[in-house]
């Protein structure tokens, strides 16, 4: 019976990995074979070149404050910058980590105090009944709005910049834990129970792992909405950043540099939600393997 | 261990005269007069009325009847889901539900559910190991050795790894009355669990529950509306009338076990087949027409 258990054991071991491999190298395929890559990248190139068409090309009139590509990758590219920012100018990083750096702070006090609070939500009504108009009423307040406030209430810049941040991220990942445990089948609560569960195992084995999917496409939008308030918390408490950088340039008048913090906001925004669902992957397994059947 | 060589104690396909295996002395259910009524202060639907029900340890009961008769109201108020208006419902002379008292759902009393319920999160083998590793009845590892063995009596080798949403759905159910298995339930709950198989599939499924019943000799309440199904699986089948449910007749099915497909073609089989037909045509024009009047 023994050496029959470990033959199973090892005939699965043996299948699962050839399935994985059959994955990964499809999924290495995936990106070579279809056209998705090279659609982006002609895309990409496209916009790139309106953009150069019209601002240094034929120079249209509507577009004259916009720098064009040309004069962005000069600035950017520069070891003497015409208005001192460039690659090569420790500023450069400076902004890009104090930015990046109240980003994750504000989204781990996000995601830290949203999860639970969402799931206790989702777990006991009663709860759910107290706070849920409390939370809907503070959530339609634009953000924004917020910001006066935030520099009043602490005493640093910091401080009111990453509270901005934080509030931003938390109501998105709240509602949409929340939500995920909303959408749990009550079926799985019957069988767990039926099949001897204690209320912490419940929680535990069923409502965190069945709110998974959508706490994840939450932090994902809350992701969004943390560098969109870090931006105007910045322009108006900050000392560095990005936001405080792209102010800054528009009350100098260093357009260039205005374009490089832009794109420079865009793909960190870009990386970190894909951070995001990269975790979200390695942690949901089940899902990914069932959308690949 | 324990657990599933009592609840498996013979391999799959070839099981020996279950009359040899001793008969359980656990999973006696008696259901007594039992009414179940939604919302008696205003609409006041009567789901179940005065049902009484003998089911002894061991016996493979199933339940015909029309659609909606308050077959699953029932089955969910033995499973601990919901209690009775009036009556009582006992497990081994034990008090389980009365119109006072509602026992919390248990490992004792399993429910197959009729789409399925195996966690889409957990692994095949993490499913089936799940109550004997909640309940601390099992270590994990002695339990997923255990889960294994099973899982490989029923047919289900080297999927153990696997996500449910990865295998078929035959698969699927295999793993669920696995997964109820490993908690050596006094009754196994079964509400249409092959409802939505095809017809070939199906055939190879029930073939499977009967070679697990003839190995354990558990109690089951069956619900289905299959009535070739009823026949081939059950001791004894039940049938339901229309809505408010009530027993309208009981049917022994004397068919020797174990049994195979050779069965349906029996003469027997016959002649049940139309007994029970006949009872149910009955209570399923009932049903039709009273759907058509609350329509129109």
């Amino acid at each position: 019976m023994q050496t029959k258990t470990i033959d199973v054991k090892a005939m699965a071991e043996e299948e699962i990995s050839s399935v994985s491999q059959a994955v990964l190298r499809s999924g290495a395929k995936h990106a070579l074979t279809t056209s998705t890559p090279y659609l982006a990248a002609v895309g990409l190139l496209s916009t790139l070149a309106g953009w150069y068409l019209l601002c240094e090309f034929f120079k249209v009139p509507y577009f004259n404050e916009l720098p064009g590509p040309v004069a962005v990758a000069r600035e950017w590219f520069s070891r003497n910058p015409k208005f001192g920012l460039s690659i090569y100018t420790p500023e450069y990083y400076q902004h890009i980590c104090r930015s990046t750096w109240r980003v994750i702070q504000a989204f781990l006090w996000a995601t830290a105090l949203g999860v639970p609070l969402g799931l206790f939500m989702g777990w006991e009504k009663t709860f759910k009944d107290y706070t849920f108009p409390v939370l809907e009423l503070l959530r339609r307040i634009p953000m924004l709005a917020w910001v006066p406030l935030a520099v009043l209430m602490f005493p640093g810049r910091e401080g009111s910049v990453i509270y901005v941040t934080f509030l931003g991220a938390f109501f998105a990942t709240t509602l949409n834990t929340l939500l995920g445990v909303q959408s749990i089948d009550e079926v799985y609560l019957r069988a767990a129970r039926c099949l001897g569960s204690s209320s912490r195992q419940v929680f535990f084995r069923i409502i965190l792992p069945g709110a998974l999917p959508f706490i994840f496409t939450g932090l994902q939008i809350s992701m969004g909405y943390s560098w969109f308030c870090l931006i105007a918390g910045e322009m108006i408490a900050g000392e560095y950043g990005l936001g405080y950088l792209i102010w800054t340039s528009y009350i100098t008048v260093a357009a260039p540099v205005l374009v490089i913090a832009m794109v420079t906001l865009g793909f960190l925004g870009w990386v970190s939600t894909a951070a995001i669902r990269l975790i979200g992957r390695c942690l949901m397994q089940w899902q990914v393997r069932e959308m690949a059947q | 261990m324990n657990t599933v060589s009592y609840a498996m104690e013979l391999p799959g396909a070839n099981v020996a005269n279950p009359a040899l295996s001793s008969r359980p002395s656990v999973g006696k259910l008696s259901i007594r007069d039992a009414s179940i009524i939604y919302d008696p202060e205003g609409v006041h639907v009567v789901a179940v009325e005065n049902c009484s029900l003998e089911i002894p340890a061991g016996e493979f009961c199933v339940i015909v009847g029309p659609p909606e008769c308050g077959k699953t109201t029932l089955l969910n108020a033995i499973a601990g889901f919901r209690d009775l208006t009036f009556g009582e419902i006992y497990l081994d002379d034990q008090l389980l539900c009365s119109a006072d008292k509602t026992t919390p759902p248990g490992a004792d009393r399993i429910v197959v559910f009729r789409d399925g319920a195996l966690f889409p999160w957990d692994t095949v083998l993490d499913n089936v190991i799940y109550g004997p590793v909640v309940q601390g009845k099992m270590k994990k590892k002695e339990a997923r050795e255990a889960g294994e063995e099973l899982l490989s009596r029923m047919g289900l080798v080297g999927i153990s790894r696997s996500y449910p949403g990865e295998i078929s759905c035959g698969m699927r159910r295999r793993a669920e009355i696995a997964r109820a298995m490993m908690n050596d339930p006094k009754v196994l709950l079964l509400d249409e669990p092959f409802r939505a198989m095809d017809a070939l599939t199906r055939t190879v499924i029930q073939k499977y529950l009967l070679d697990v019943y003839d190995a354990s000799n558990k109690t089951v309440f069956f619900i289905t509306h299959d009535l070739e199904e009823a026949i081939f699986l059950g001791t004894k089948v039940v049938v339901y009338t229309a809505r408010p449910g009530k027993v309208k007749k009981l049917i022994q099915v004397d068919i020797p076990r174990p049994r195979d497909f050779r069965v349906l073609s029996s003469e027997r089989y016959q002649d049940l087949k139309e007994e029970v037909i006949e009872a149910v045509r009955d209570e399923a024009r009932k049903a039709i027409e009273a759907d058509e009047r609350k329509r129109a």
